[in-house]
This record gives C-alpha cells, sequence and structure tokens, in this order.
C-alpha cells in the first residue's frame, strides 16, 4: 500500500521477538497483497478491472468492503468507498489512464451476496477501502504480537501500542506539525490505544491538473475537502481510530467535531490557519511540551 | 477621538517596527518556512529565503553575533485575542517558535511547531513514535526509539 511500517517491541526473549515480528509483518503482506491498489495483481485490483459482473470475492476482501458500505450509508455518502474512481482519475494507483463514467458509481451501486461471498459493482466502479484497512491491518498485526510484553506498530503515521513503555508507562506520541516536516505540535500520552491522523498535506503532490489536490476526497461533492490540514483521532483499536479520523475529517471542522463528540473520541484537528481544535479528552493525555 | 487615533498610530509604529526587525531575523535563517508558523500577518517585504522542504545548507554567516538572539515582538490584537510572537535564533537558525500571549481556549489555540530535534535535547519528553498523514514521514528518519528496544522495520 505504499507506507512504511515500524514496529518496536518490548520483551527480552529474543526469538519470541523475532518469531512474532515475522507473523506480524506477514499480516501486513497479506494485507498488502489484497487490498492494495497500487498492485496490479491484487484481489482489489481484479475486482474493480472486472467491475459490471458478479465476482467471487474472499472472506476478507467480503468483510471490509460491508464494513465500508455500512460506514457510507451511516455518514449519508460523505465516506465512499468508491473513491477509488477519483483517486484512479487523478493518477493515484490503479486502474491506469481511467476516466469516471458521466454518472460517476457510488456505494449505492454495490451488490453483496453473502451467501456465496460475491460482489456486483457498477461497471466502471473502482472501490478503495484504503481509509479502514490500514487500521484493521494493525489490529491484526498486533494479535501476531501478543505474545511480547509490550509494542508499537507505526504503519504510515497510525499507531497502536500496547503493555507498557519502560520507566515512564505511557508511549510518547507526537502529533506531526502537517507544513513544517521536521517539527512536532504536541505529545500524547497513549496506553493500550491506537491513535490515527488524517490529513491532507502529503500523499501525491499537491497539484494535480492544474489545481490544489490532496486524496481526502468528500465524496458527497467529489471534491477534495478544505479548511482541514489534519485530524488525529485516539481509540481503543486501529481500525476505531482510523475510520473516526477518516469519516471525520471527511466531515469538515464543525460536523467532524459534532460527529467526534457524539463518540466521545478524543480529538485534535489542525485547520489551515493551523489553529487547533481539540476536546478536553485529548488535551488530559497532553504532555507539557516544555 | 484624537487619542484613539494616536493609539492606531503608535501600534502601526510598533507594528512596522516589530515587523521588520522579524524579516531581518529570518532573512538570515535557514528555513523560511517559519512564515507560516507566525500569526496571520504577513509583512509587507518577505525575505526570498527558498521555502523548500528539502533545503539541507548551511545557513549563511552571520555577521551579528549575539550567539542566542530573542526576538519577542509587540502584542497586537487579531480576531482570537491578544497576541505575542517571539522566536529564538541560534547561529542563524531559528530553534523555536513561541506564542506567549497566544489566548488558549477553544478555538484560538495555534499549532506552535515545535523542532523535533530540539524537543528531544530538551529532554521533557521521550518520543516513541510520530503520528502524521504522511506516507514517507521524515520522522521514520529519525530514530526514537530508546536503546533498549529492538525493531523492525519494513516498507509494505
Amino acid at each position: 500500500m505504499g507506507i512504511p511500517v515500524h514496529i518496536t517491541v518490548i520483551d527480552s526473549d529474543e526469538e519470541k521477538i523475532l518469531k512474532s515480528t515475522k507473523s506480524a509483518e506477514n499480516i501486513f503482506r497479506e494485507w498488502d497483497k489484497r487490498f492494495s491498489r497500487f498492485l496490479k495483481n491484487s484481489e482489489l485490483n481484479q475486482i474493480n478491472l472486472g467491475a459490471g459482473e458478479w465476482q467471487d470475492i474472499s472472506p476478507s476482501m467480503f468483510a471490509v468492503i460491508s464494513r465500508c458500505v455500512e460506514l457510507a450509508e451511516m455518514t449519508n455518502g460523505f465516506f465512499d468507498p468508491s473513491v477509488g474512481g477519483y483517486l484512479a482519475q487523478y493518477g493515484y494507483g490503479l486502474p491506469k489512464k481511467y476516466e469516471l463514467p458521466p454518472i460517476p458509481p457510488t456505494y449505492r451501486d454495490i451488490e453483496l451476496d453473502s451467501e456465496r461471498s460475491r460482489i456486483l459493482c457498477a461497471k466502471g466502479q473502482v472501490l478503495e477501502p484504503a481509509a479502514i484497512v490500514k487500521g484493521m491491518a494493525i489490529d491484526a498485526a498486533g494479535k501476531e504480537l501478543s505474545p511480547l510484553d509490550g509494542w508499537m506498530i507505526n504503519a504510515g503515521g497510525d499507531i497502536l501500542t500496547k503493555g507498557d513503555f519502560p520507566e515512564q508507562k505511557y508511549w510518547n506520541i507526537a502529533i506531526q506539525h502537517p507544513r513544517i516536516k521536521n517539527a512536532i505540535v504536541t505529545t500524547v500520552k497513549i496506553h493500550n490505544e491506537a491513535i490515527a491522523t488524517s490529513g491532507s498535506y502529503e500523499v501525491g503532490g499537491t497539484t494535480r491538473k492544474g489545481e490544489n489536490w490532496h486524496h481526502q476526497i468528500n465524496m458527497r461533492t467529489g471534491n477534495p475537502t478544505s479548511g482541514l490540514l489534519s485530524l488525529s483521532v485516539i481509540a481503543p483499536t486501529a481500525e476505531q481510530a482510523d475510520t473516526f479520523a477518516s469519516i471525520a475529517f471527511l466531515y469538515g471542522l464543525s460536523k467532524g467535531v459534532e460527529f467526534l463528540e457524539k463518540e466521545k473520541a478524543p480529538y485534535l484537528f489542525i485547520d489551515d490557519r493551523e489553529i487547533i481544535h481539540k476536546n478536553e479528552l485529548f488535551a488530559a493525555r497532553e504532555e507539557s511540551m516544555l | 477621538m484624537t487619542s484613539k487615533l494616536i493609539q492606531k498610530f503608535l501600534i502601526f509604529i510598533f507594528t512596522a517596527t516589530f515587523f521588520t526587525i522579524l524579516t531581518i531575523g529570518i532573512g538570515r535563517a535557514r528555513k523560511a518556512s517559519i512564515q507560516q508558523a507566525v500569526i496571520p500577518v504577513a509583512p509587507a517585504n518577505t525575505p526570498t529565503a527558498p521555502a523548500t522542504s528539502t533545503a539541507q545548507k548551511e545557513p549563511p554567516a552571520v555577521k551579528q553575533k549575539p550567539k542566542n538572539l530573542k526576538f519577542t515582538g509587540t502584542t497586537y490584537g487579531t480576531p482570537f485575542g491578544q497576541v505575542t510572537v517571539a522566536i529564538d535564533i541560534e547561529n542563524g537558525k531559528i530553534t523555536s517558535v513561541e506564542t506567549p500571549d497566544y489566548p488558549d481556549s477553544g478555538p484560538s489555540i495555534y499549532a506552535r511547531p515545535y523542532l523535533i530535534d530540539q524537543a528531544l535535547s530538551a529532554g521533557s519528553a521521550d518520543i516513541q513514535g510520530v503520528s502524521g498523514a504522511t506516507y514517507t514521514s521524515f520522522a521514520f528518519q529519525h530514530s526514537l526509539e530508546s536503546a533498549i528496544v529492538s525493531a523492525g522495520s519494513s516498507i509494505f
């Protein structure tokens, strides 16, 4: 999926460490092979190329796409796995040389047959479940590390930690400054939970076809969301953190705040004036920078 | 009415003086990107130092020799309240940006940047990881783990 994965482990048993981290790495490889829209032979790309007919899909894929459709229904289309079409059209990922159909397909065009584990998409529909896949893969890999005393997985900026960090208990995770490369904005104390950051400042460059563009596309308008640079959310699992951060970012600031307040999730938004909007739940975890 | 005019005039003079000093300071600094960290009032003459994220050149030799310069701007009003900006310059490099008087409640918290290296050497927070929305996070190139942990990493 094109993201660096970094695993930190705390344990004294070298053999246990090697075995567990190898299993965790394999999880990421499996997920990548199946869900990467950058790999020609991934299951996802095959599905996208075969759109328009009923296709057999793996139970994993079925579970992920169902969850995406669920989230699309919940957000009334703000979040939609059909975003793959918009990304591909801008040249980001497969299929290459792709043009959106005149009436772009949406999640409503997806039919799922749970009995036979099949999917039917509209012709020309391109699915991209990446917004939640990263978190799910992290949780799955984390299960392989459970024999260890403590660990942290950092996959492309989404982080899950388990256990105590030696001598300080909490894992101190810094939030990257969206515009200044080697700067951070604050640090939070994370313990047996995950933090995910959604943002518009890095992937794929910043201009496509002469316009300011990023990959967080509001599927109601078909355009990149504006007004926000980044959003960090803390949750018990990486899947939840990833999902919350993805959805709330697409909602924009006020709707996003409303959504996260209802979920009682700690959050920190940075808007495009570099102003922070956070809640008490997040502030309570912050570590002083002084 | 006249005193209000004088007030406005004085505010203008002080603000202009502050930004002149700030501009000179920034002109000697390596990081032009600090422009973005300053509260939104653009100085009249922006320096022409390149704002490229890959700029790793050494700063030009700084003629004036206090090693540590601290600039504190005058306090001025914004829609969010009173703001003062202060920057530290060490050997021509900006090492920190502070906003000592920025209102800290509700929507008015400014995202102050802290340079990672500075945060680490200050010893205040041992950072185990950086969360950002980036696929090639600069932070991965820094070794942020303590010596007692073993780590593995790959690109998938």
